[in-house]
């Protein structure tokens, strides 16, 4: 399953949970920001991952939920954060890691296209 | 009283108890088709012997992930109804249990119960429905010497499942807390031989059964993450007769 065909499926899920037209739904958009996705939603989004494409989805990774507390410890370990992060998240690329690093002081950085490079990830793991 | 059952998928969680089988009996009287939970083979047998071929049994273990795994991954219907009736009795004074059976005791009925209720909230989360019914036990609110083990993993279990009807409230999964007080069953019987003036606070578990039932149906779940209590006014006795309490 290539990249175009997990993002339809996965505007497929997000729509029918936040009852809204996949078409309003961009890879670049920001779960939170954008969509006003809730932790309710992250939760039965996992699952719908689950079923749709047969993975085990961790959670933390896949939304990006110990992210702050990567890039704290990093600090304080006195390691590179990109370094930290890519260790942490290993299903984002490197032009990616730099953005979220730009962009964390604006608020939650989840975006769809991260969860769908997540599902990527996982499908070529198994 | 409504006892109509609109939807399929009835599991119950410790179906080996003398409630667990007045429940089955119920249910197959109105044309349900339950899934019965066993943890021991004794279980399965009872279940077999009891109520025959018409009930699905299956093997869970709270102790157990394995056994909770393997019970998820072999689950082919969907669930819409849990009632959780399994509880191991613990006795002893806090302070004598031995340190291995208090871990293992915590396993089985509060750490086990919770990863359990962890899938189960996710498989029904794919339908959008679900009523979970929890049986606890008037312990959870008032201990006796020798209960502490025993009340004080009931008072977590439902915590539990006050937690799983906050949170899952808006996906329409919602919940209930059944306290109970003597049941005419298992442990219950075999006090109420000794303290007889309780004889009339008793209840029978077809009583309880009943009642469940009720709580299933859709003036039932009007019932939601709370508690109710079905003693017969057991508690207040055990108030006036300074048997117990806090």
């Amino acid at each position: 399953m290539d990249r175009g065909e997990i993002l339809v499926k996965i505007r497929d899920i997000l729509g029918e949970i936040l009852d809204i037209s996949p078409d309003e739904i961009y890879p670049s958009s920001y779960m939170i920001r954008d969509l006003k996705v809730e932790s309710i939603d992250l939760l039965e989004m996992a699952v719908a991952l689950n079923s749709v494409f047969g993975i085990d989805v961790d959670e933390d990774m896949a939304f990006l939920k110990q992210l702050r507390l990567v890039v704290e410890r990093a600090k304080e370990e006195e390691r590179d954060r990109g370094v930290a992060l890519r260790e942490a998240f290993p299903h984002l690329g490197p032009e990616r890691i730099e953005e979220i690093l730009s962009e964390m002081e604006d608020g939650p950085v989840l975006k769809v296209g991260d969860v769908v490079a997540y599902v990527e990830w996982e499908l070529e793991k198994s | 009283m409504v006892r109509t059952i609109e939807r399929e998928g009835f599991f119950v969680l410790g179906g080996s108890s003398d409630i667990g089988i007045s429940l089955a009996r119920l249910l197959l009287e109105r044309g349900k088709r339950p899934y019965l939970s066993h943890a021991t083979s004794r279980g399965k047998e009872k279940i077999m012997d009891e109520l025959g071929e018409d009930v699905r049994c299956v093997h869970l273990d709270l102790s157990s992930r394995d056994s909770i795994s393997s019970f998820f991954s072999s689950l082919d219907l969907p669930v819409s109804y849990l009632v959780d009736l399994a509880h191991e009795r613990m006795e002893s004074l806090f302070a004598s249990a031995a340190d291995k059976l208090i871990y293992s005791y915590y396993l089985s009925n509060v750490a086990g119960r919770a990863i359990f209720l962890k899938y189960m909230v996710r498989h029904m989360l794919k339908g959008r429905w679900g009523r979970m019914i929890f049986v606890s036990s008037c312990a959870a609110r008032f201990i006796n010497p020798g209960q502490s083990y025993y009340a004080s993993s009931k008072a977590a279990s439902e915590a539990l499942y006050h937690a799983i009807g906050v949170e899952m409230a808006p996906r329409g999964i919602s919940t209930l807390v059944l306290r109970l007080g003597y049941v005419r069953a298992g442990r219950g019987d075999s006090f109420l031989k000794e303290h007889p003036f309780l004889e009339e606070v008793a209840l029978t578990c077809e009583e309880v059964a009943e009642a469940i039932l009720f709580f299933c149906t859709e003036r039932g779940r009007c019932f939601s993450s709370t508690e109710v209590v079905m003693d017969r006014g057991f508690c207040s006795m055990l108030k006036k007769l300074s048997l117990g309490g806090r």
